[in-house]
């Protein structure tokens, strides 16, 4: 059995932000990379001009930093973790500073972040905004939002001793059928304050973004940010999703062309032939010397599909 | 106890959520509370036209169709005794009551009043699940405390520094007339100057209120709405420092 994470987001600009020509201050980033694939959502304050700089920039820091750095996600303490999510938010902050002459401030956002390595998460929330978790046909929260009592205060990467209020979540993934990253904008009616009670579009998206291209889950979600979620709130709205998708090579030669491409990384017919084989000879538990000899490859053809594999994140069983 | 029957999906686009699909949360709130002086020295006039000017402040918000769900008003009244002639309510529900004006002048009673019922609303909101903005109180007088315990208005007035230093509150003094004390209205209000009120013009005064209280309203988490201070040369007067900074 193959499986791998698979990622899309979207974002919508807020009928507020629109109305006087603000631009959308959600910033989303997705990165694969060495076995490791991080999501990072973040949402700009209001009131601070470029805080949509910010957030875009600082959520692809924090994909660039976990899935350059692996070793981040295994066996680290959750301080060192906040240490290096901190050195890199502000090693981001500081070069806007150094490239705009503007002050540090002007860029605050909130940031959500997700990296997965093997069976292993690491989760990091700052300020408002969810994480939830799809398992089963239950949706449950990961990371509640944090607020100051009023609704228009929240802890940002520009707040005195942010790092105190960033929560790190590690740990070993079971039976998870999607993560989804959410700003405050989403969560609105996603999430009821009252009860802390998840709605159910959370579990009826998983189920639609299953199997679909990466273009195929960012329309699905863009469509209904645009014309549901968007709908209820007239701030800015943004999500991103986490995707667990297990396949044999018999089930994914039966899926459609597209899909099956991009879920083995590859960009041409014949190559994903090439991979598919590959993967029988492996579920059938043949060994790297004996598939070469059956496909009439290379040794290093094998490694070379097989590290591709790995650096995509996949596992195989 | 019964199921919750769903309603019957209706078939329409394919991958389109649908409203029950969704959860609700209330509209945030933004609530106000004024503090009117109906102290003998406001009979005649000057209490007929700030009765008008609440009216005209009720008015303006409830036409708004955000700040009409959002903000909620109070209204405390003080003379000899501090007395609540309007409990928090949606703007829309509110009854204008008449305003009487008689007796001294208890402006921390009032305050405190005031204060308290803020406190027990915010707890409201809290068992609620009801987010909201910073409140709002409007502090009017036109003169200064009297016959009342310097205890009392010193309680009150460290209560408002306090709660404003720390962000927690938002407070307008605004003095009415020639005998309205400013070092009095200062005592309640750390960072924001008292204002004073050309002549009677208590309707140009709420009517900046309804539109600064709107914008409130409907302003984006984490975004801070500065107030109009442009707009205070209608109502404001010109030598008791003006325009605060």
């Amino acid at each position: 059995m193959l499986h791998r994470w698979l990622a899309a987001g979207a974002i919508q600009q807020g009928s507020a932000h629109a109305r006087v020509g603000v631009p959308v201050q959600d910033g989303i980033s997705i990165d694969f990379r060495n076995g490791v694939v991080c999501v990072a959502l973040a949402d700009g304050a209001g009131s601070k001009r470029f805080s949509h700089l910010g957030a875009q920039e600082v959520t692809r820091g924090i994909t660039d930093l976990f899935t350059s750095s692996p070793e981040l996600l295994k066996n680290m303490r959750n301080e060192e973790i906040a240490r290096s999510v901190e050195t890199r938010v502000n090693s981001v902050l500081n070069s806007l500073v150094d490239s705009t002459g503007f002050s540090t401030r002007e860029f605050a956002s909130t940031l959500l972040f997700m990296a997965i390595r093997g069976g292993e998460y690491v989760a990091g929330h700052l300020g408002d905004g969810l994480i939830a978790y799809v398992t089963g046909r239950k949706a449950k929260t990961l990371s509640h939002p944090e607020h100051g009592e009023f609704i228009n205060e929240t802890f940002m990467t520009t707040s005195k001793n942010w790092i105190k209020h960033l929560r790190i979540q590690t740990g070993k993934i079971a039976r998870v059928k999607s993560f989804i990253l959410m700003s405050d904008g989403t969560a609105e009616c996603m999430y009821e304050r009252k009860t802390m009670k998840l709605a159910n579009a959370l579990i009826r998206l998983t189920r639609w973004v299953n199997n679909k291209t990466t273009k195929e889950m960012e329309d699905i979600l863009s469509f209904n940010l645009e014309n549901q979620i968007g709908k209820r709130t007239h701030d800015d709205v943004s999500i991103l999703f986490l995707v667990s998708s297990a396949h044999t090579a018999e089930s994914l030669a039966k899926q459609p062309v597209g899909f099956a491409k991009e879920y083995l990384g590859v960009s041409r017919k014949d190559g994903l032939h090439s991979r598919l084989r590959v993967i029988s000879c492996l579920h059938a538990g043949m060994r790297v010397k004996d598939i070469a000899t059956h496909l009439e490859i290379s040794e290093r053809s094998v490694y070379r599909h097989l590290k591709a594999m790995r650096l995509l994140g996949m596992t195989i069983h | 106890m019964t199921k919750e029957r769903r309603k019957p999906r209706k078939k329409g686009k394919k991958h389109q959520l649908e409203d029950q699909d969704f959860l609700d949360n209330p509209a945030t709130r933004t609530p106000v509370c004024l503090v009117l002086d109906v102290s003998g020295s406001m009979e005649g006039e000057p209490i007929e036209e700030l009765r008008r000017g609440v009216v005209v402040f009720l008015e303006e918000v409830s036409k708004d169709v955000i700040a009409r769900i959002s903000v909620e008003v109070a209204a405390v009244t003080f003379s000899d005794q501090a007395q609540i002639v309007i409990p928090f309510s949606d703007v829309e529900k509110v009854k204008m009551p008449t305003l009487n004006a008689d007796g001294w002048t208890r402006m921390g009673a009032g305050v405190n009043l005031a204060l308290d019922i803020l406190e027990e609303r915010k707890k409201i909101y809290k068992r609620e699940g009801i987010a909201y903005h910073q409140p709002w109180m409007v502090l009017m007088t036109d003169g200064r405390p009297e016959n009342e315990p310097e205890e009392i208005t010193e309680a009150a007035a460290k209560r408002t520094t306090e709660l404003v230093k720390n962000k927690k509150l938002v407070i307008f003094p605004l003095g009415i007339g020639h005998m309205a004390d400013r070092e009095a209205l200062e005592r309640f209000s750390p960072l924001w100057e008292p204002m004073k009120l050309q002549g009677l013009k208590f309707a140009s005064f709420f009517r900046w209120l309804s539109a600064s209280v709107i914008d409130k309203s409907k302003s984006l988490p984490e975004q801070e709405v500065p107030v109009n201070t442009e707009g205070m040369k209608d109502w404001a007067v010109r030598g008791w420092d003006t325009y605060p900074p």
